[in-house]
């Protein structure tokens, strides 16, 4: 007889008790919640899931290594994991697990990735050259925090209009280089030493087409207090 | 106020503006903006500027975090994980989140009681016959530090870790990779069913995949070199494999 979701919900734990007193452990019943959840949309499943894992969940957020940092409570990553999984661990991916232990190692994944994407935007909003003095670095600061972030439609559009307007692969390497992956001309020299003469070189590609953005007239709006 | 003409001409250029901003300060760069009002609003707005293009486009070419870790997990098109490992090939920061997502996911689950007989379980695959065009060469019983799989002429070979027998083979692929594939088989066929193999080179975990019912598993687009396997079981101990792939 098939059993109900709460006796499933129930074994789950049962089973997940033993697995952790070190005792033989069958994890199909908790196998079976994640299968229900994901694949027949089953909210009641899916709750079921929360419950049981939100504390193995917790404790995995406190492990990262990156979680003390984020200035974020443990709850808040929980959330975020279970929204995550929820979203990404789509029908077709699940069609690749067969065991309950590759399910958790996905769950662990997206308690990961959402303390990645928490830190990708830290590390983007704090962007910032600091300028010599403390005046200067005020008002930097506050230029900064006047502009927002756009849209991802539109952060694509503005690197497409400046990409259109590079004269070549160097410059498409410097200006990659500089913005996207925030390298340093001395850095991006020495990762690409084949590529340029010296990191003079890189200096002077910047500049010109830092110089000719100034003049365009697509740039000026987003650039025009900078101009 | 601020002056519309430098104080102490040559105005400085933006180039020694730039280095400036980046803490590469040439002295009379310095003592220049200490005295002139004009380049210092000069460097103020370069540094604005910059801030705001990379303030909008920093990592604007970057895998998702979920896709670097179906990567990490080997649950990628091996198409889609040729393009992000040619990504992390220029991408520091990915490298980084890679990295730590490979370590984060190395234990999954908090310590829970096991004898001690079972947390130090590793089984070392020990080579035990090489299958050939010509004939079979059996009976080998050294353990070679790698076994050696040649890709060149379709070869298998067998090892064996306490009645486990895994048959290895690679198929040449382009751009002088393989496909690098396994086939397990022990008298507990059910408990190696969904258990992970991860493959790695200098110690770096390259794909992660399943045993499928059969039994079977299989790598695509792997680079020649001395590689490790692990066949990691929910429960039980790990097969460990080391295998030189030689095209």
């Amino acid at each position: 007889m098939k059993p109900t979701l709460t006796n499933l919900a129930d074994l789950c734990a049962q089973e997940t008790n033993r697995f952790f007193r070190g005792h033989e452990y069958d994890s199909q019943y908790c196998f079976e919640l994640f299968r229900l959840a994901i694949l027949e949309h089953d909210q009641l499943a899916w709750e079921a899931v929360f419950n049981q894992y939100q504390l193995l969940v917790s404790k995995w957020v406190q492990q990262h290594p990156c979680y003390e940092a984020s200035g974020e409570e443990v709850i808040y990553f929980v959330n975020c994991a279970f929204e995550k999984i929820w979203v990404a661990l789509t029908p077709e991916k699940f069609s690749h697990f067969t065991q309950l232990a590759s399910l958790l190692s996905y769950l662990k994944m997206c308690v990961h990735s959402v303390i990645a994407d928490h830190n990708r935007s830290l590390e983007q909003a704090n962007m910032c050259v600091y300028v010599e003095g403390a005046a200067l670095e005020k008002k930097v600061q506050e230029d900064i925090m006047e502009d927002k972030v756009l849209s991802q439609v539109d952060r694509r559009r503005f690197w497409d209009s400046i990409n259109s307007r590079l004269n070549d692969d160097k410059e498409r390497r410097v200006i990659h280089g500089s913005f996207v992956l925030a390298l340093k001309p001395r850095e991006l020299y020495d990762q690409y030493p084949e590529h340029f003469e010296s990191v003079d070189e890189v200096y002077l590609i910047k500049q010109n087409i830092l110089s000719r953005m100034r003049r365009d007239p697509e740039f000026f709006n987003y650039l025009r207090q900078y101009a | 106020m601020i002056m519309n003409n430098c104080v102490s001409p040559p105005e400085l250029d933006d180039r020694q503006l730039l280095m400036f901003l980046d803490g590469e300060r040439p002295a009379h760069v310095s003592v220049h903006l200490e005295q002139c009002p004009y380049c210092r609003e000069r460097s103020r707005k370069l540094a604005g500027m910059q801030n705001y293009i990379t303030t909008q486009l920093y990592r604007l070419s970057c895998p998702t975090s979920v896709e670097l870790g179906d990567y990490v997990l080997g649950m990628l098109p091996s198409s889609q994980a040729a393009v992000i490992t040619a990504h992390l090939h220029d991408c520091s920061h990915c490298t980084r989140e890679v990295s730590q997502l490979t370590d984060y996911l190395g234990e999954l689950l908090p310590a829970r009681k096991v004898s001690p007989l079972e947390q130090v379980k590793v089984l070392v695959a020990r080579l035990i016959g090489e299958i050939g065009p010509d004939k079979l060469y059996g009976g080998m019983t050294f353990a070679p530090a790698y076994a050696t799989l040649r890709g060149e002429a379709p070869k298998a070979i067998t090892m064996q870790a306490d009645g486990i027998l895994i048959v290895f083979e690679v198929q040449p692929a382009a751009s002088g990779q393989v496909t690098f594939l396994g086939q397990l088989n022990a008298d507990e066929q059910d408990r190696w069913t969904g258990a992970r193999v991860e493959l790695r080179q200098a110690g770096a975990l390259l794909a992660s995949v399943s045993v499928d019912d059969l039994g079977a598993f299989r790598f695509e687009d792997i680079l020649p070199g001395a590689t490790e396997l692990q066949i990691i079981p929910v429960s039980g101990p790990v097969v460990l494999a080391n295998i030189e792939i030689v095209l």
